[in-house]
């Protein structure tokens, strides 16, 4: 059992299982943190409108996601801004590591 | 000094085992920094603008911007997904009716021609078809990976099955095994070196399948990459892809395959691998 637990293939996924936990632990912490800017702004629909700010300019793939989670209104610098946003895909889209921060923002503020 | 003092001072001074990089890898990476400086070399030499035929640092510099922007993460993780599923599938369903198929004379008529029928279409026929059914998405890659994988564990099992030394079964029987014994304790045991074959094999093949699955039923993944770059004009980021899936399958291939062989070599002795007769 111990030759086994020893044998280079286990050691190599058990390192990359702790190394995806911990990213993703990381990712959850980090989130958190960036979500804590727009908690307080959800209706009573559970929904809000933010500002995310990513750390890169706005790909294809990023709109795709942000459209997957709610209503793209406006794509501005490396901004992308979000109405009808659920809170739970909010802290979802605030927990990867290419957002820098998710900021209040009122459509009609605009 | 007498012969005993000989062997106690042979013994009490065992040689230092040293760590050396084995001559295998150093020879693999020559040859990859030999293919690289060669691809540098040929940029001025072909004298064409970048985004019809990248340079190496080029390539570096999509695949640091493709993790910044998190986009080859993301799709790193969906192809592993799609691939592990596909496999896992398709060799379940392999086995189980390769050892059926092998063991019972009457499954054997009544599904080998259903089976060879299917053999006969490739996957790429399938999956327009499937993509009409099913539209885009994992459950399209999942059934064509599935049977990309199917086919050789199949056959390979059959072949392992029907091969087993007719001593070890009588053997088993002689002691009173019953049949579901005699598949768990002879049948499959013998029939694994074949089994990894159609394994190899079908997960090779997956592979490529994947990569062809992601560019027509996709909207993410590796094989998406590849095309999307492509089609944009970003031959940079296709190669990047070319780089991951090569890269992920030498991984795959090193870490779990070679050695899960090795593993039914030495238990089972009853295959070889190619590299231990070099």
């Amino acid at each position: 059992m111990m030759r086994l637990l020893r044998h280079p293939s286990v050691v190599i996924t058990a390192l990359l299982v702790a190394g995806l936990l911990a990213f993703h632990t990381w990712s959850r912490v980090s989130g958190a943190a960036k979500f804590a800017a727009v908690s307080g702004e959800a209706g009573a629909d559970g929904r809000l409108s933010a500002e995310i700010v990513l750390n890169v300019t706005p790909e294809r793939f990023h709109i795709e996601l942000m459209q997957d989670a709610g209503r793209v209104v406006e794509i501005k610098g490396r901004s992308i801004f979000l109405a009808d946003l659920p809170a739970e895909r909010a802290l979802a889209i605030a927990r990867n590591y290419w957002v820098a921060e998710l900021r209040r923002w009122r459509p009609n503020a605009a | 000094m007498s012969a005993a003092a000989l062997s106690s001072a042979g013994r009490s001074a065992p040689p230092a085992r040293r760590r050396t990089i084995s001559p295998r890898l150093w020879k693999g990476a020559l040859g990859l920094l030999g293919v690289v400086a060669l691809w540098q070399a040929s940029i001025p030499l072909v004298g064409v603008p970048e985004y019809f035929y990248p340079s190496p640092a080029g390539v570096a510099r999509a695949a640091w911007r493709l993790v910044e922007t998190g986009i080859l993460p993301s799709y790193i993780g969906d192809s592993l997904v799609r691939y592990a599923a596909g496999v896992a599938l398709g060799v379940t369903l392999g086995v189980g009716l390769g050892v059926l198929i092998g063991i019972s004379a009457r499954a054997s008529r009544l599904l080998s021609p259903i089976i060879s029928f299917f053999f006969a279409i490739v996957e790429v026929a399938w999956i327009p078809l499937f993509v009409l059914w099913w539209g885009y998405g994992f459950k399209v890659i999942l059934i064509a990976l599935t049977y990309i994988v199917f086919f050789p564990v199949l056959y390979n099992t059959i072949l392992g099955v029907r091969t087993v030394p007719q001593v070890l079964i009588n053997a088993a029987l002689s002691l009173g095994a019953t049949r579901w014994q005699l598949i768990q304790e002879v049948t499959l045991p013998a029939a694994l070196p074949s089994i990894f074959t159609g394994l190899r094999l079908g997960a090779g093949f997956a592979f490529r399948g994947l990569i062809f699955s992601e560019m027509i039923a996709a909207k993410s993944g590796v094989g998406y990459l590849i095309f999307e770059g492509a089609s944009n004009q970003q031959t940079d980021r296709t190669i990047v892809g070319m780089i991951v899936m090569g890269l992920l399958w030498l991984f795959i291939e090193r870490v779990y395959i070679r050695p899960l062989e090795a593993l039914t070599v030495d238990r089972w002795g009853l295959a070889t691998r190619a590299e231990d007769r070099e």
